[in-house]
């Protein structure tokens, strides 16, 4: 063995480190969604008719899933709560706000079954017209890594049909070469109404 | 939609305008006819004057403007796209001078950004005001308590913050261990409730209200820009 050869092998452990970091995302991107499609589509649907009665979105502040921040939104004022679950005063609020604490707060447990780490929803514009989709973000252990940082699964849920590429990347419905962005990613397809990407932010 | 109701076309999704949006807040606010007749020429002549400024922008931000896309609000409201776009294109600091022209996708980049002197700067001369700025793009305001600062200056002035947005928005789990002040917003109310403090802040054309301990306010605020009549 040369003097260089111990090297030459960290050099290429470390190669296929970075590789396999690489590949685990998108192992996971294509099989993810599938694996956990019930509760999944349980929480959108959940999110969506609690949203309705009262608009609202949901972020898990940290990475032990124990302390949220609750977005109450009006049409004149956004209010932004911290809570600790741990304590009763999350409930207390929701109560207040006239939102179905039992729904939200069921809401919140299934988010922290799977890790969910944002859900919302966002306006868009198509033709002029105004349209939403539900996001919901993901922190999964797979993803993260000392090479690729923090890493979420971002699911985005339209209530029509969209348009991809042969990429499978999502595009403008009326631009059909231009890819679409939302919150500044590219997102692939899964099925025509949902599609996911791997985000460096969780919104 | 523009019309009726006017603070729609403030916001900054998915760009770096906020700085921008801020400031021009406080003009939809203080003379509405009179901004949006700004807006209205522009888009229509290409040129326009506010303040001490004369804006005339590049070919190139005008053949963007109204195109930008898949940034809110802001897809259906061109002539805002025009003004933001303008305000980037005209007014430079140093975070700027990487990227100097515009291309295409630059609104969410160095070209747009603002830092904190260039911020003061498009104050002055957009408005006839007296500004004063304390803080700075690395370095925070020298005030021991925040708090009672903010407040007394509330009663007297307009008030602009520069944050540290990652903070306050958290988009992710990493524990940031340089601070950095990335985003403006216009400080409308500030109160204590027992130990926290609520700020209302205008931020994107949206009021929005936070609960916030003062240890944590004092440490997401780089910035304060105080505005007085002259």
């Amino acid at each position: 063995m040369t003097r260089q050869s111990p090297y030459i092998i960290l050099a290429v452990m470390v190669c296929m480190l970075i590789v396999s970091s690489c590949s685990t995302g998108r192992a996971l991107s294509t099989n993810y969604y599938l694996e956990n499609e019930t509760m999944i589509n349980s929480i959108r649907d959940k999110f969506s008719t609690s949203y309705a009665k009262n608009p609202f979105s949901i972020e898990f502040k940290d990475k032990t899933f124990r302390y949220i921040s609750y977005e109450i939104l009006s049409d004149t004022l956004k209010h932004i709560y911290n809570f600790d679950l741990e304590n009763t005063d999350f409930a207390d609020t929701l109560d207040k706000y006239n939102y179905n604490s039992k729904e939200i707060i069921g809401l919140v447990a299934d988010m922290r079954l799977i890790k969910c780490t944002w859900i919302s929803k966002l306006s868009y514009f198509e033709d002029r017209t105004p349209k939403s989709l539900v996001f919901i973000s993901v922190r999964h252990n797979k993803l993260q890594s000392f090479f690729n940082g923090e890493k979420y699964y971002a699911l985005v849920f339209f209530n029509e049909k969209q348009t991809f590429d042969e990429r499978g990347r999502l595009t403008d419905k009326f631009e059909k070469k231009r890819t679409r962005e939302i919150n500044g990613e590219v997102f692939r397809k899964i099925t025509d109404k949902i599609c996911f990407a791997i985000t460096g932010n969780f919104r | 939609m523009f019309l009726n109701n006017p603070l729609y076309s403030i916001d900054n999704k998915n760009t770096n305008f906020c700085g921008y949006t801020a400031i021009s807040y406080v003009a939809l606010k203080m003379d509405p006819v009179g901004y949006m007749k700004t807006l209205v020429e522009l888009y229509n002549t290409g040129q326009t004057k506010m303040g001490s400024s004369e804006f005339k922008p590049s070919p190139r931000v005008r053949e963007f403007a109204g195109k930008l896309r898949y940034k809110g609000i802001l897809d259906i409201n061109p002539a805002t796209q025009m003004w933001f776009l303008t305000l980037a294109d005209h007014y430079k600091g140093y975070l700027n001078l990487f990227n100097l022209n515009f291309h295409e996708h630059d609104e969410n980049k160095l070209w747009a950004a603002t830092n904190f002197a260039k911020f003061n700067r498009m104050l002055r001369k957009l408005f006839d005001w007296k500004v004063h700025a304390m803080g700075a793009d690395l370095v925070r305001p020298p005030i021991s308590d925040v708090y009672s600062y903010l407040e007394e200056r509330l009663k007297t002035g307009i008030v602009f913050l520069y944050l540290n947005n990652r903070l306050l928005y958290k988009k992710n789990h990493v524990i940031a261990r340089v601070g950095i002040p990335t985003h403006y917003v216009l400080l409308t109310e500030i109160s204590r409730q027992g130990n926290m403090i609520s700020i209302i802040y205008m931020d994107g054309g949206r009021k929005t209200h936070q609960q916030i301990s003062p240890e944590f306010l004092k440490k997401i605020i780089f910035g304060i820009t105080y505005c007085t009549n002259k």
